[in-house]
């Protein structure tokens, strides 16, 4: 079920009135019962994933729970009691580690198989070929169900979690099926953290007027990111992209930049609407975006962009990398060979580049996404290792860097570099990708910004100007979300017919300038395909 | 009452003021065919006629809608009729818009165009669905008709034809003046669902208009359902049937003739066909005058058309008389319809010679410049 779609409205509406009317103790069945409703209407076939992985990591939970409790009931006697329960401690360790590692093989393996054996067949047979043998590896007509990526990822945190003994396993294998397929979430995120989420799942919600204010406002606005915004600048990317030997220069410049744009609101547009419908219910879900176009380095924008998957990577992979004995060994290697202060960047650049390769695949099973990932980790370690040069030369120049205008170059820098990136896979292949890069590097045509070709890129003068002042919108939006405004606790400061003259816009603006309806294909969110 | 009830209420309040505004807004943003191939006139200003005042109802295709005047056959028979044909309103449309008329009218006479027997049960122009659809009342009528659409063609979306603003939300940028005025102006149709054209008039057909084409296709079965559908809602409803065929210079065949012949041998209904040889020279049939394209009438050639087919009517059908307020209201209506007839000949009269002179002046300017260099 599309979340652009009036099924998916009426259903939510459903929901809600259902939750509300049920009694207290099985307001969490009502979303369970819709979240499967939901994960049902995407095919009877995904369902198997979505249960497998549900079991194999609620049993798995339950089994590590079963593990700490074992070690926690031992007692030991006797002088060197000491010297064995830590040899036991290790020893119960290393079988959780074990155990956890078997339901992540599991879990995760799942999602490579599905996502990723016919990426390594034809790579395979690829190389076999060029190697002169014969192609045997067969492609295979697999489904990837429905954010696979997404439940897998939160089911995995919630597994090494437990293992660490963070918290107690889930003992209701019902209510830890709500916390893995919640459906405003399951389609493209956020991850959730079992923790943070899981309580406000199983917990009953009453309907109250400001929070269900809010989150109807949220959804709002996830619909105007998306249909006001993202689907318009689609048709634009479309054409230029889909049809990139008729363009060159500045038209792919202009292409490329709307398409960041495009990205942007089509993923934190949905993501919106999740937790705005989220909200209603009474569940807050974590932020997946800080006004990514606000950052000043790519580490920052990596940070401010699809935040709940740079924090899954930052706590479960990057830091356990970081910290891991291979890395610290290199770290001591480099440390003995080139000093001290270049050893101790060692354990932010390769787990960096590490994390990035994986970011990279995460969004796609192509060679494209594996430039993607290589690209924004090698540069991203690279400034690390640069940066004490860096100072050096601001330092030497004389540089500001507390100016507004040194933080407007940042990023401006950081929107090149990234805008780059997005070049690498917007295109079908490396090879259009790297016809494009050229023609921007090597086509000199700053006319077609003054003499109306703009308009012959698929968005009309009308069209381009609605996608133009929506844009300046979501801009105004983001200097005030970055300036600590919270727009939603300032307008219900405000009297009732301001109020309501900005919800009636807003509403309007969807419903009248939305790229929807008959006349428009259903655009489904960029990020659902993961 | 507590703060958060009233919280609640202005929320009631705020979505009630929402509907409000969308309404209004979907009644502006609707499309409207209201000058050229004017739907939306005619099948608004259907519901605007008095019920149980029709003698006749026409259904079909734009042939029938610039080729019947009701009018015409009111001022020369007095029998009282209103044509909803529309755009490509092929077999299946027409059933139920017929469904619909007879809720609200009881003729004696159902014509209908034998053309749509040749056709599939709806177009697959969905523009031409949405005009013949969109001003239908809402009833179990149209929902059956929204769902018969909607099946037989995979991209219908059916929300948009319930809440045409999904289809139509985009039309702001296109939005006219009839937009703003068509919603809320009086909706009776003085031509009662006839359309005047003249643009074409003076073109010349080459073509013979009726003639024989070796063989004939077998009629699609879904059409012939339709067609069975709409006899029995005729007889249920105690009217009779009467299918007519329009001149026009292309596709009308000697096969397509004998086959509604024999369908009207076969289930008992008659057939006029005004679209043979024979028939046009009864009519004195001047196709340069008396067509507006290939396959429509003029308004000229309606006039011939309407008065062949109210005499045909009036010699083969009997109707009750009709109380003195609806003869008056005709004949007021009468009066102004042939005044405005009148104008919107000469105007358009006008109007083509203009065209003309322009184009032959455009023309010469070019041959000039051709020279030139």
């Amino acid at each position: 079920m599309n979340y652009v779609s009036w099924e998916f409205l009426v259903f939510l509406a459903i929901s809600i009135i259902v939750y509300f009317a049920a009694p207290n103790k099985v307001k969490w069945c009502v979303l369970l019962i819709a979240s499967y409703v939901f994960y049902l209407f995407s095919g009877f076939d995904n369902l198997i994933f979505i249960l497998a992985s549900t079991c194999v990591t609620f049993f798995g939970g339950l089994w590590l729970g079963k593990l700490h409790e074992t070690e926690k009931a031992a007692v030991f006697e006797g002088e060197d009691a000491a010297s064995q329960k830590k040899q036991y401690k290790a020893a119960m360790k290393k079988k959780r580690n074990r155990a956890a590692a078997l339901v992540l093989v599991i879990n995760l393996g799942i999602l490579v198989f599905l996502k990723y054996y016919n990426f390594a067949a034809s790579t395979a047979d690829t190389i076999l070929g060029m190697l002169g043998l014969r192609k045997f590896i067969p492609e295979l007509d697999l489904l990837l169900p429905l954010g696979i990526s997404f439940y897998t990822f939160q089911s995995s945190g919630y597994v090494i979690d437990v293992c660490k003994g963070k918290y107690e396993p889930d003992r209701n294998i019902f209510k830890f099926a709500l916390f893995v397929s919640f459906f405003p979430q399951i389609v493209q995120g956020p991850i959730g953290r079992y923790d943070d989420l899981a309580h406000q799942l199983y917990e009953p919600h009453k309907p109250e007027y400001r929070r269900c204010k809010f989150g109807f406002q949220l959804l709002i606005w996830g619909y105007f990111q998306k249909l006001v915004i993202a689907d318009r600048l689609m048709l634009l990317c479309i054409t230029v992209f889909d049809n990139y030997t008729q363009y060159a220069g500045f038209e792919f410049i202009v292409a490329s930049l709307l398409y960041g744009i495009q990205l942007y609101c089509d993923f934190a547009g949905g993501v919106n609407v999740c937790r705005g419908a989220a909200e209603i219910f009474g569940i807050t879900m974590a932020e997946n975006f800080e006004q990514p176009f606000f950052a000043t380095t790519l580490s920052d924008f990596w940070r401010r962009w699809h935040m709940s998957l740079g924090n899954w990577m930052k706590d479960y992979l990057f830091y356990p990398l970081a910290m891991s004995k291979p890395v610290k060994k290199m770290a001591r290697k480099a440390s003995q060979k080139h000093g001290l202060a270049f050893g101790s960047l060692v354990p932010n650049c390769i787990p960096s580049l590490v994390v990035f390769f994986i970011i990279g695949v995460w969004h796609g099973a192509s060679w494209a996404y594996v430039a993607f990932g290589l690209y924004n980790g090698g540069l991203i370690a690279l400034s690390v290792l640069l940066t004490p040069l860096f100072s050096k030369m601001n330092t030497a120049l004389k540089v500001n860097t507390e100016r507004f205008s040194w933080r407007v170059w940042q990023m401006f820098r950081t929107l090149i570099l990234i805008t780059i990136s997005r070049i690498l896979v917007r295109p079908e292949g490396l090879t259009e990708a790297w016809y494009i890069l050229k023609s921007i590097f090597t086509t000199f045509n700053p006319w077609i910004l003054f003499d109306g070709s703009l308009f012959e890129m698929g968005l009309d003068k009308l069209n381009f100007g609605i996608a133009a002042v929506a844009t300046l919108v979501l801009t105004v939006v983001g200097v005030l979300h970055e300036n600590g405004w919270h727009l939603r606790e300032r307008l219900h400061e405000q009297g009732i017919v301001f109020r309501w003259f900005i919800m009636l816009c807003a509403i309007l603006s969807v419903l009248i300038l939305g790229s929807y309806g008959p006349a428009f294909i259903a655009t489904e969110f960029i990020y659902q395909a993961f | 009452m507590s703060s958060e009830k009233k919280n609640w209420l202005s929320v009631l309040a705020f979505f009630i003021v929402l509907v409000m505004i969308l309404t209004l807004l979907s009644a502006i943003f609707n499309v409207k065919s209201v000058d050229t191939w004017p739907s939306s006139r005619v099948t608004c200003g259907f519901y605007e006629e008095p019920e149980n005042s029709l003698d006749v109802l026409y259904l079909g295709t734009s042939h029938v809608m610039c080729g019947v005047s009701p009018m015409r056959i009111w001022q020369e028979q007095g029998i009282t009729g209103y044509s909803i044909a529309t755009e490509r309103q092929y077999m299946g449309l027409t059933y139920y818009w017929l469904q619909e008329a007879f809720k609200y009218q009881s003729p004696k006479l159902v014509v209908l165009d034998a053309m749509t027997l040749f056709a599939w049960p709806f177009s697959d122009f969905e523009s031409r669905q949405r005009k013949a659809l969109d001003y239908m009342k809402m009833s179990s009528v149209k929902r059956d008709a929204i769902k018969a659409i909607c099946d037989y063609s995979e991209d219908a979306d059916p929300l948009s034809y319930y809440i045409p603003f999904v289809a139509y939300h985009d039309r702001w940028s296109m939005l006219t003046e009839s937009d703003f005025t068509f919603p809320f102006e009086d909706k009776k149709y003085l031509n009662k669902g006839f359309y005047m054209c003249y643009e074409g008039i003076g073109t010349e057909f080459s073509a013979p208009f009726y003639t024989s084409a070796g063989s004939l296709s077998p009629l699609s079965q879904a059409t012939l359902d339709y067609f069975h559908l709409i006899r029995q809602l005729c007889d249920e409803n105690g009217a009779e049937l009467l299918l007519v065929q329009m001149p026009r210079s292309v596709e009308w065949t000697v096969e397509k003739h004998d086959k509604v012949v024999s369908m009207a041998e076969a289930y008992g209904f008659n057939f006029l066909d005004l679209g043979t040889g024979e028939a046009l020279e009864d009519l004195r049939f001047n196709p340069p005058m008396d067509m507006y394209d290939p396959w429509h009438v003029s308004s000229f050639g309606a006039d011939k058309v309407s008065r062949a087919l109210g005499e045909y009517i009036a010699a083969n059908y009997k109707f009750d008389p009709h109380s003195q307020e609806i003869i008056d209201s005709w004949n007021a209506d009468l009066v102004i319809f042939n005044q405005n007839a009148e104008k919107d000949a000469i105007f358009r009269i006008e109007e083509r010679e203009r065209l003309a002179r322009e184009a032959e002046e455009a023309a010469a300017a070019a041959a000039l410049e051709d020279l030139r260099d």
